[in-house]
């Protein structure tokens, strides 16, 4: 998913009551997770399943996401997305 | 204090306190090396140190061969010796007590580890437990048989128990019998649980905490079937009176306490947590 | 050969309580004591008759040695180890000083001070000589020999 400055808004994810602390470690991997299942009914360009991708993007650390896509593309993604 | 009734002169040559020191002994030193012996050359043989675990099943029969030693001892103390009076029997009670709880208190750590990992499961388990990958043993089928064993054994154990405090020799010994036979089929089914297991103890946290707690839990009842052997023995012996069993009380109290364990181990581990 | 070897190791050994147990002469010289009056000393009147074939014994059938002291002064409501309350006799004071029983000649005694000005345990070695006095409470014990006169040290 490519960024297009001219319309980009920046936000950052607003709290969510399923991860009250400060570690939000597993609300990055549940967002991610999400996000997958999502595209994998609705397709890429389904515009609510964007709202995980937010999320996660501003979330999560870099490696992490880089590490799950690769795992992802050798089929060794250690989530259930079904 | 009524003194009329004995003569001082025998008085005098009793003992007068009514606790018992024991003579010098060799077993605690021979036991305590034998052990050291058995811990080094177990953890050298499972990290590969060497080729072949002889020396580990040598460490085990000097384990076996102390332990003996020192239980022939205590019985010959108290059944032939006298030595074991109500002091006595009260302290080896209570220190068994002791020991009951510091195992207790023991298996609740081994609880707290799994369901530190299990209630929270992290990202690297896939959010989720048993973590992704695995496949828990199912409850309903050998664990739940081992259930019903166990807790058959408590009923054997009170049939046993009160047979004894009946002066039911018969009884007494199949009570024994039963119970002894039930830990030996209990261990069995859980090698062989073990053996068909689709994971092993190195197989992520859940292998790690699952076989921590299960398999002490099983090196218990390996142990609950020697001292309920021993207690068979000793009633065929004639070592306890229907009063005086202090032996086969510490066996009793070990038996509940690991059947209570199992079943939260049960209900925890195989049911809730498949 | 090798079985009087084996014989002469044996009967050597002298280490642990059941070699003493073997060892120990089974000629029996009284008969069991069924009553704390016949006890004849740590011998066989404390050795117990033994279970009959086939049954579970009681205590009274089985108990030896001190074990079976203890129980038949139960049974006679004796408290043969002087437990509970073995000082009876005597004040406290120089002039009647608690009387201490004592077997040996002397005893270990914990004052614990007078009614209403109790102390932590002080320990006096009590002796039939002179009168010991805690250093505490300034409570004063003295030992009274009950054994055989024979075993007297003085």
């Amino acid at each position: 998913m490519a960024i297009d400055p001219e319309t980009f808004k920046f936000e950052t994810p607003q709290f969510d009551p399923r991860f009250p602390n400060q570690n939000q470690t597993k609300n990055c991997a549940q967002n991610y997770v999400d996000y997958q299942k999502c595209i994998a009914i609705k397709g890429e360009d389904f515009e609510p399943c964007k709202i995980f991708w937010r999320t996660y993007t501003s979330l999560c650390p870099v490696d992490w996401v880089e590490k799950w896509n690769d795992q992802k593309e050798a089929g060794k993604l250690p989530f259930k997305l079904d | 204090m009524k003194l009329k009734n004995m003569t001082n002169k025998v008085r005098g040559n009793m003992q007068l306190h009514p606790f018992h020191l024991v003579g010098p002994s060799p077993w605690p030193m021979f036991t305590s090396f034998s052990l050291m012996n058995l811990a080094l050359s177990m953890a050298l043989t499972s990290h590969g140190y060497m080729g072949h675990n002889y020396f580990m099943f040598l460490a085990m029969f000097v384990v076996f061969y102390s332990m003996t030693l020192w239980f022939k001892d205590m019985m010959a103390e108290s059944s032939y010796l006298g030595d074991h009076t109500m002091a006595v029997k009260r302290g080896m009670n209570q220190g068994f007590m002791l020991f009951v709880v510091s195992e207790m208190l023991m298996f609740v750590s081994l609880f707290w580890a799994y369901l530190h990992s299990a209630l929270n499961p992290n990202v690297e388990m896939g959010m989720m437990w048993p973590p992704m990958g695995m496949e828990a043993m199912s409850p309903a089928e050998l664990p739940l048989l081992n259930t019903m064993m166990l807790l058959a054994s408590g009923v054997t154990m009170t049939y046993a128990h009160h047979a004894l405090m009946n002066k039911d020799r018969k009884n007494t010994l199949y009570g024994f019998m039963y119970s002894t036979m039930l830990m030996v089929v209990f261990v069995f089914c859980q090698g062989l649980e073990y053996s068909f297991s689709s994971f092993t103890i190195a197989d992520s946290v859940y292998g790690s905490a699952f076989f921590s707690a299960t398999g002490l839990h099983g090196m218990h009842m390996m142990m609950l079937a020697m001292m309920l052997a021993m207690c068979t023995w000793r009633v065929y012996n004639y070592d306890f009176t229907n009063t005086s069993h202090v032996g086969a009380e510490t066996t009793m109290l070990y038996l509940h306490v690991l059947d209570m364990m199992w079943l939260f181990m049960y209900m925890v581990m195989y049911w809730w947590g498949s | 050969m090798f079985s009087r070897i084996l014989k002469q190791t044996v009967s050597k050994r002298t280490l642990t309580s059941s070699s003493r147990l073997f060892q120990a002469p089974t000629k029996v010289n009284s008969p069991t004591a069924t009553k704390l009056a016949e006890v004849t000393g740590p011998d066989s009147s404390l050795i117990g008759p033994g279970a009959q074939p086939g049954t579970i014994p009681s205590n009274l059938d089985q108990a030896t040695g001190l074990e079976r002291f203890e129980m038949l002064g139960k049974m006679e409501g004796v408290d043969v180890f002087d437990m509970e309350n073995p000082i009876f006799e005597g004040s406290g004071t120089m002039q009647d000083p608690y009387l201490v029983p004592t077997y040996v000649g002397y005893r270990y005694v914990g004052c614990m001070g007078k009614k209403g000005e109790e102390h932590r345990p002080y320990w006096l070695k009590v002796t039939c000589d002179e009168p010991a006095r805690c250093w505490h409470s300034g409570v004063v014990f003295l030992g009274k020999y009950v054994g055989a006169p024979e075993h007297s040290h003085h």
